[in-house]
């Protein structure tokens, strides 16, 4: 879809999905819904979104391994992704090494559940913008972010 | 007795006149020993058979004056006849020495207390003359004597007197003093170990503040749980503090214990209770953030013209609204005591009836939920069956979803078995599942504190409930996970009689 701006909802809670699909439709986005990690993975090879949102705590495959797999393939390079997660302190103790170590680009933003809408919005809108686009990471710094042209 | 023989000590005329001058053989008792007699520090005196002074010494004379030629009743104990417990005539009769304790009430003497020893004195080849008599003061000593008794017993009172137990163990951790208290409820314990009184052990403790206080001679604290001889748990708090001898050696160590468990009870209620009030608010906020969600979705829906969407909403906004019926009622449950309301129910009726209740959800979800119970009538059971039905629900309910929660799994399937536990005499309604089982870290927790594993969806009370209902009816809860292949849970109640009709509701 020409000018369309794809989001990629990755969440096993279909009251959330809803919740979010929703709010993105009626702000100008295309959200498209993926139920768990396995279906997300799906949708990333037939489609490719302009942002991922990314549930943290699914069964079987944490939203970190994904968030792992889709920033060692190349196919998915570039695609800012946005993790969302109600266990905000626990992420951040056990995660703030994971990326430096595995050498992995960051997560674009991290928001806490339950999310305000405003914020999302703002924080999906940043991450996609043409421009130098600039968010808070979840770790409390300010970091640039390029997307990879 | 020949003190004149004594080389060193010739008599001096002057100070010591010939003992024939005061009435005395100078063979019996020469110069030089009267002029070491008088430099004694005690009363010394040498007594007739017919009791009367012969010869006294300078501290003798100083306090009494002149006494030669009294009876020695009179002198010492300021009598006018005999002392009837006279005890010279082992002395003066039986030519043996005698040793005795002596009141001196009365008297002009400034000691009240003696330690008079008696010995008799003869001439070679003739009876007994005399027994000299020397009468030592003690009334320093008994006063010193009084005094230790009475820090003795004070000492005594307090270590028996303390709330707390208190005993004191030699380095083999044997206990060689215990107090009342410590015997009230750990039985008699002097001589036998530390551990074996305290904890019912074979060895030491790994940790021991006795043994460090013998170690390095400083006070040692530690919390320590420990058994009562009734076999009752108790929670203590315990100090060691060294005891040494006058070198600073330590040779016992004194342990003093309070019981904590009340204390421990109450941390432990505060600290669930503050996880309680958290985890609430965290479930609530959860809650108001889906209603608030499905609030938005009827919203849109409405506004699009899309009824399907906004059925959608509609269908949050009840699911939000249920979740804090249940979470109310959740809390309702667990913050305060309940007394069941026992009646006579059939359990095989009380199991189909729950399992009835999760049909439609099971088939929603695609498992399995079966009841396999025996074909013959059970006894009834004496239980609350509202809240048996509740504990069962709640199991029968994580179980559905456990199985729900798996991607890829062929079957999920819920089994609800009613079994009698003959050898218990207990009572067990079993929910066994084939979902994904619960890591280890989750099942130490799983009973004491608010766990879910289901998100946003799950308040985690649903099994503290479970436990409460099942401890109140002096049952109890029991898990099994076979590594991440299914759960099986029992709800396990003792047989108790039934009184009145059985329950058919």
């Amino acid at each position: 879809m020409k000018n369309s701006r794809n989001v990629l909802i990755i969440d096993d809670e279909p009251a959330m999905t809803t919740y979010l699909s929703t709010l993105l439709e009626d702000n100008g986005f295309v959200a498209h819904v993926a139920n768990d990690p396995t279906e997300g993975m799906e949708r990333l090879r037939q489609m490719r979104p302009d942002v991922i949102l990314l549930d943290l705590l699914m069964p079987h495959k944490s939203g970190v391994q994904i968030f792992q797999k889709i920033a060692r393939d190349e196919r998915y390079k570039g695609i800012p992704v946005i993790i969302l997660t109600g266990i905000k302190e626990h992420f951040v103790e056990n995660f703030r090494e994971f990326f430096t170590t595995l050498k992995l680009d960051r997560p674009f933003a991290y928001l806490e559940k339950p999310v305000d809408p405003k914020h999302l919005l703002r924080v999906v809108e940043e991450s996609i913008s043409p421009h130098c686009s600039v968010s808070n990471d979840m770790f409390g710094q300010t970091v640039p972010y390029s997307k990879t042209p | 007795m020949r003190w004149a023989s004594l080389p060193w000590n010739k008599p001096q005329e002057a100070l010591n006149p010939p003992a024939a001058k005061i009435g005395i053989p100078d063979t019996l008792l020469d110069g030089g020993a009267r002029a070491l007699l008088d430099l004694l520090p005690c009363y010394v005196s040498l007594i007739s058979p017919a009791r009367e002074v012969l010869w006294a010494n300078k501290a003798l004379i100083r306090e009494a004056g002149q006494v030669t030629g009294l009876p020695c009743h009179q002198i010492y104990r300021a009598r006018h006849s005999p002392c009837p417990d006279c005890q010279l005539g082992v002395a003066l009769e039986q030519g043996s020495v005698s040793v005795w304790e002596e009141s001196l009430p009365g008297s002009n003497l400034s000691a009240t207390h003696t330690l008079v020893q008696a010995v008799p004195l003869q001439e070679r080849g003739a009876g007994i003359q005399a027994a000299l008599k020397i009468s030592t003061d003690l009334s320093p000593f008994r006063a010193r004597q009084r005094q230790l008794e009475l820090s003795q017993r004070e000492y005594r009172a307090l270590f028996e007197g303390v709330p707390c137990y208190i005993s004191v163990q030699d380095r083999e951790f044997r206990i060689l003093k215990a107090n009342r208290l410590f015997e009230r409820d750990f039985g008699r314990s002097q001589g036998r170990r530390c551990y074996e009184v305290y904890k019912g052990r074979q060895q030491k403790c790994e940790v021991c503040p006795v043994e460090r206080s013998f170690e390095d001679g400083q006070i040692h604290f530690s919390e320590e749980t420990v058994r009562r001889s009734s076999g009752e748990p108790m929670e203590m708090v315990v100090y060691t503090a060294p005891i040494t001898d006058h070198l600073g050696k330590t040779f016992a160590v004194m342990e003093m214990s309070t019981e904590i468990t009340q204390v421990k009870r109450l941390q432990r209620a505060l600290a669930s209770l503050g996880q309680a009030v958290a985890i609430t608010a965290h479930s609530i906020k959860n809650i108001l953030s889906g209603l608030e969600g499905g609030a938005y979705v009827v919203q849109s829906g409405l506004r699009r013209g899309d009824p399907a969407l906004a059925a959608k909403g509609f269908e949050m906004v009840k699911d939000g609204v249920g979740m804090a019926g249940r979470l109310v009622q959740d809390i309702l449950l667990i913050s305060k005591a309940r007394t069941p309301n026992h009646r006579s129910v059939c359990p095989q009726a009380l199991a189909a009836g729950v399992v009835s209740l999760f049909e439609k959800k099971a088939a929603d979800l695609g498992v399995e939920l079966c009841l396999l119970q025996p074909e013959e009538k059970l006894d009834p059971i004496s239980v609350d069956p509202d809240a048996i039905h509740t504990a069962l629900a709640n199991l029968v309910s994580n179980g559905l979803e456990a199985c729900a929660s798996v991607q890829g799994l062929q079957t999920g399937r819920v089994q609800v078995k009613v079994l009698e536990l003959p050898e218990e005499e207990c009572l067990a309604f079993q929910v066994e599942d084939n979902g994904p089982g619960v890591n280890p870290e989750v099942q130490e927790r799983l009973f004491r504190e608010m766990v879910s594993t289901k998100g946003s969806a799950g308040t985690g009370l649903g099994l503290v409930v479970t436990e409460k209902i099942l401890r109140e009816h002096g049952g109890k809860v029991r898990f099994h996970c076979a590594s991440q292949s299914g759960t099986v849970f029992q709800l396990v109640i003792p047989r108790r009689p039934c009184l009145g009709e059985e329950d058919q509701t």
